[in-house]
């Protein structure tokens, strides 16, 4: 006799999902703020839930910002961690007692959904969290975090890229700061969020070839609000990767960063 | 929603689907029926030669189109999703211990005499599809 799950249903875009609902922390609504492309082609934005900036994971489409999505709140497997999903809709509780490994992934983004099971004549794909904290561990929210964040919020670092590095993209930023567990680079009145997720040095430093797409965009364009590179872009000129990867390793240790 | 109409024809060996000018089998034991197949349920991130799921029997199916697993040895005919209008499919259960339960999802049955398919060519499945080695091999041939 199959041991029966009890999951949390939902749409997301054209598909049916669950959820185990032993995951589940809470489900609610939240109004997305900003977005940005993350790693292995998922999407996190920053939404508002409750009053809290939290990131959320939109799995196929993105929403457009100041809307308001259903999410799921689930818990990770640390402590008060979290990680939110955006749901297009959020059907209700049910059960599952017969799931079934689905074999055809075999792209970055398979773990998430590996199994399948019916209801009511319906086929829904079971969604591993775990998958997502493992390849996208920049999109959970931790709270050990909050204080770190709200602690630096307010502390911009002194970074001045005023260097000829900069030059020929027309950039030149002002200041830095950490935020909501990313690098926050101001220039000309304008803002860009680059990834950044405290504690993962590696995972940041990985980063920094990927982040030169990201720098071409933002001294190319006037009138972003948050940016965030896709990894899979790379081709982007080499001769302004020392700047960046100064900032992040400056920013990692905790150190201030000036040039001129 | 899916929806599944077994169309309860004979289990033979020799039995296959077509698919624009190509028709495709799989010798031996893995066949283990043909069914009609009106509506799949979409299966997210996966890769393009798979249509989606089907259940049947208590047991889910990735429906495949097979054509385009290697889609430039198939060139010769039109898309499946293309070739039929009125979105009714055959689907040939591939049902053996060495592959993964899938559907290959053509435009009609066909059959062919006993013996006949051993000089067809073999179509390379993706590792994915596989349990383990030993399946039988899915092979292909251009429709006289």
């Amino acid at each position: 006799m199959p041991i029966s799950k009890k999951v949390v249903t939902f749409t997301c875009h054209q598909y049916r999902l669950a959820v185990d609902s032993n995951f589940v922390a809470r489900l609610g609504t939240a109004t997305k703020k900003t977005k940005y492309i993350t790693r292995n082609g998922l999407s996190v934005g920053l939404y508002d839930i409750g009053g809290a900036e939290q990131k959320v994971v939109e799995l196929f489409d993105e929403s457009e910002v100041g809307t308001t999505s259903s999410v799921i709140i689930i818990r990770t497997g640390k402590g008060e961690d979290t990680l939110a999903i955006r749901a297009c809709q959020i059907e209700n509780f049910g059960s599952e007692s017969n799931s079934q490994a689905v074999p055809v992934y075999e792209d970055e983004i398979s773990p998430i959904f590996r199994k399948a099971f019916t209801s009511s004549g319906l086929i829904y794909f079971l969604l591993d969290p775990k998958a997502i904290e493992t390849i996208c561990p920049d999109a959970i929210n931790r709270e050990e975090d909050k204080s770190t964040n709200e602690q630096t919020a307010s502390e911009k670092l002194p970074i001045k890229l005023n260097s000829k590095h900069w030059l020929p993209y027309s950039l030149s930023i002002l200041s830095a700061q950490k935020r909501s567990g990313q690098l926050q680079l101001i220039a000309r009145s304008s803002e860009a969020t680059i990834s950044f997720t405290s504690g993962y040095p590696t995972y940041a430093a990985y980063e920094v070839d990927f982040g030169l797409t990201a720098l071409l965009n933002i001294a190319s364009s006037q009138d972003w609000v948050s940016y965030k590179w896709h990894p899979m872009e790379t081709d982007a000129s080499p001769n302004i990767s020392e700047p960046l990867e100064h900032i992040l390793r400056e920013v990692r240790d905790g150190k201030t960063l000036c040039k001129k | 929603m899916q929806k599944v109409i077994v169309s309860h024809q004979t289990l033979r060996p020799d039995l296959g689907i077509q698919i624009g000018q190509q028709l495709f089998t799989c010798p031996g034991d893995a066949i283990s029926e043909v069914i009609r197949i009106s509506e799949w349920t979409p299966a997210p991130a996966s890769p393009t030669y798979t249509l989606g799921m089907v259940e049947h029997n208590g047991q889910i199916y990735t429906v495949i189109d097979i054509q385009k697993i290697e889609e430039s040895e198939y060139s010769e005919g039109p898309a499946i999703s293309a070739t039929i209008a009125d979105n009714s499919y055959i689907g040939l259960i591939i049902n053996h211990a060495a592959y993964h339960p899938i559907v290959l999802i053509g435009e009609k049955a066909v059959s062919f005499t006993y013996g006949q398919t051993h000089e067809w060519a073999q179509v390379e499945l993706p590792s994915a599809l596989k349990k383990r080695e030993g399946a039988p091999d899915l092979v292909y041939q251009s429709a006289v």
